[in-house]
């Protein structure tokens, strides 16, 4: 690709033609402040607070409208710059209130960072102020709030761009404009509503589910990945006191950029449904230890006639262990399934070309990668036989009814109900490790939560591959905490 | 293991006898001088007609416990906002917010708990609050409870003190105030 060099406050910078300047800049260490200008947006250059002095230009330029061209000078840091900084904030804290103490966003709101890093003035302003709609339902996820809103278009720019449902849009003029639905509709059905929320630089838009939750500044953030389909979304799960309060995308360019989808939202904020656990053998708790032995007794005997069905929720690491178990007790009979936490929804968007996939398991990729051999389970042949081992929620019960079950499952489902040999796995937010999304890029993860009454499945393969007399290629936490 | 590094008893102390005669003149010197003072008609003599009576010796500074101040229709102003319980070191402030009916108010607390038995009454929570929606008075000076359980002081008992003010300073920008 072709390359310009160019001048920022006396540092040659080089960067990619067609690069915006904010990019540029930010890109080589040095930040320009913003409203409405997103990476993954359109630019729509309405809210000034990025202008820059350019050598040769009479006027300051907005620069996430400006690419960069050879050999141009541009200064950041001088006086006239922060004399326009303080100007644009003042302009647009006339008629914002000040609701810090009630708004979500404080703590990590737009305006009042660079209030407090560009200005710090105080209010010139004397006359009333503008007063809109405080309290505006855009549907049962998100409220607005008019008189916060700075009209940067950002959420506008979503809808057109993200979710391309175009719902959302800005009417009337000056300072009586303000972000609107068309009459009687709501972003109830737009797939990704909740990005708007993120993305507000302000708190005009709030999402009714985090709504006076919690202060975001009590919040303890873990890089995860959306278990929600194979896609694999970055996302940021937001706990206190072993609670998800709110979960957000994580920027990555190469997978999600800065959105994810609603169901994957819901996916982790509604608690979930039957979960499964303890350790159960013939429907009564055991000792886990027991329950250990029992199982490696039972496998090793009956290697050849067990079937092993592995789970698309399970980690690459955790398969990687299960092979290992696999391949040293000869099990032939290796299987993979679609499943599926619960129930399709109504209205729900099966697979779109934004994010959304069709494979609502996170790690199928990482399933065929590791049991390449594996065949699917609608391709069972029940009569050869006698025992499966089923990891996962979601087996068609049909398919394997009639065998003696050993499930390892976070959900109690109906194949949980059946078994004879149970025992409490984890969902992704409370374990560490790492998935293959569906065009194969690897993501690591880390635990959220603590689960209660459940056991690590890589603990459980690493327990068993030591009953069975094998040297487990990986080791517990335990054991990674003893070594030190 | 032995942590703390305690003095031997000295001789006198193991000699008991002049620690207990001792111990009856420090309490008769205190009887003789109270009934003085009761005798002329002073203050403070033998006792304090508790809860009528406050002591006449409180310092000026005392600071009071806290109290939530009341909008005129007797909600508290406090809007949740946990800057009190977020600024406070001895993290003894629990609130847990709620949606307000009144879409100009929002927010507001629908747990307010302050855990006086831990508070280190450095007021910081006064200062931190956007809203004037919490105060600690001098005159609200009885701190008493029969357990530690009974210094949990929730919005209801917060709420008991009235402390008026007018309803048009609210939070936020007011060129008046
Ligand atoms: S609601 Fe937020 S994102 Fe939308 S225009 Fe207003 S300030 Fe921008
Ligand atoms: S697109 Fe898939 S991975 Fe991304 S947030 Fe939605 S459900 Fe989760
Ligand atoms: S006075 Fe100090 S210690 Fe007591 S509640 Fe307020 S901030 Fe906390
Ligand atoms: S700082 Fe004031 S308004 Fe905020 S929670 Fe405390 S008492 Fe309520
Ligand atoms: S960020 Fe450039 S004009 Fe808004």
């Amino acid at each position: 690709m072709k390359e310009v060099t160019l001048t920022v406050d006396g540092k040659e910078i080089t960067v990619p033609a067609g690069t915006l300047l904010i990019d540029a800049c930010e890109a080589n260490g040095i930040y320009i402040p913003r409203f409405c200008y997103h990476k993954h947006l359109f630019p729509s250059g309405n809210c000034r607070m990025c202008l820059v002095m350019i050598e040769k230009n009479p006027k300051p330029q907005p620069s996430c409208m400006t690419p960069v061209v050879e050999g141009m000078a541009v200064h950041t840091n001088t006086p006239e710059v922060a004399e326009i900084r303080k100007a644009i904030l003042e302009f647009v804290l006339i008629n914002h209130p000040l609701d810090c103490p009630i708004c979500d966003k404080a703590g990590e709101c737009m305006l009042q960072d660079q209030y407090m890093e560009f200005s710090g003035d105080k209010s010139r302003f004397n006359e009333t102020k503008v007063a809109k709609e405080k309290l505006y339902h855009f549907g049962r996820k998100i409220i607005y709030d008019a008189e916060r809103c700075i009209t940067c278009s950002r959420c506008v720019r979503i809808t057109e761009e993200v979710s391309k449902t175009n719902k959302l849009g800005i009417v009337e003029r000056g300072d009586r404009s303000y972000v609107a639905l068309a009459h009687g509709d709501t972003l109830d059905d737009d797939p990704y509503a909740y990005c708007v929320v993120d993305n507000c630089p302000v708190g005009a838009l709030t999402a009714k589910y985090f709504r006076f939750k919690e202060r975001v500044w009590y919040l303890h953030k873990t890089p995860s990945v959306c278990a929600g389909c194979s896609r694999g979304c970055n996302i940021w799960i937001e706990t206190k006191d072993n609670k998800i309060y709110r979960v957000r995308p994580r920027e990555n360019d190469a997978v999600n950029k800065s959105w994810m989808c609603d169901f994957g939202r819901e996916y982790y904020i509604l608690p979930p449904k039957n979960r499964a656990s303890g350790a159960k053998i013939n429907h009564y708790a055991v000792d886990y230890n027991k329950f250990v032995s029992e199982v490696a007794a039972l496998l090793k005997e009956h290697a050849a006639e067990t079937a092993f069905v592995a789970s698309a929720y399970a980690t690459n690491e955790e398969l990687a262990l299960a092979k290992q178990l696999v391949s040293h007790l000869g099990i032939k009979g290796i299987f993979h399934k679609k499943d599926r936490v619960w129930q399709e929804s109504s209205g729900e968007v099966k697979e779109d070309d934004i994010l959304i996939k069709q494979d609502k398991t996170p790690n199928m990729a990482g399933v065929k990668k590791t049991f390449p051999e594996a065949k699917d389970i609608e391709d069972m042949v029940i009569s050869d036989f006698k025992y499966a081992f089923v990891w996962g929620p979601g087996a068609p019960l049909e398919k394997i009814d009639g065998l003696n079950l050993i499930v390892l499952s976070a959900m109690a489902d109906q194949i949980w109900e059946k078994a004879k040999y149970n025992l409490a796995g984890r969902i992704s937010s409370e374990k560490h490790g790492s998935f293959t999304n569906f065009n194969g890029i690897v993501q690591n993860f880390r635990r959220a939560i603590k689960g209660d009454n459940n056991y690590d499945e890589l603990t459980f393969f690493i327990d068993v591959l030591k009953e069975v007399g094998a040297d487990p290629i990986g080791r517990t936490v335990d054991e990674i905490q003893n070594a030190k | 293991m032995e942590y703390v590094d305690r003095k031997k008893r000295g001789l006198t102390i193991q000699v008991y006898y002049r620690e207990i005669f001792r111990g009856v003149w420090i309490t008769t010197k205190h009887f003789f001088r109270n009934l003085w003072k009761w005798l002329t008609f002073r203050k403070g003599g033998v006792v304090i007609l508790y809860p009528e009576e406050t002591r006449p010796d409180m310092s000026p500074n005392n600071r009071g416990r806290h109290v939530l101040v009341q909008r005129s229709n007797g909600q508290p102003r406090c809007v949740a906002c946990k800057m009190c319980a977020t600024i406070c070191p001895a993290l003894c402030i629990t609130i847990e917010a709620e949606e307000s009916e009144d879409p100009n108010i929002q927010r507001r607390p629908r747990v307010f708990e302050i855990d006086v038995s831990h508070c280190i009454f450095c007021g910081f929570c006064v200062e931190a609050c956007p809203v004037d929606a919490i105060r600690m008075l001098p005159q609200t000076n009885e701190l008493v409870g029969y357990n530690r359980f009974r210094m949990i002081y929730d919005k209801e008992k917060l709420l008991t003190w009235h402390p008026t003010v007018s309803d048009d300073v609210v939070y936020g920008y007011n060129p008046k105030a």
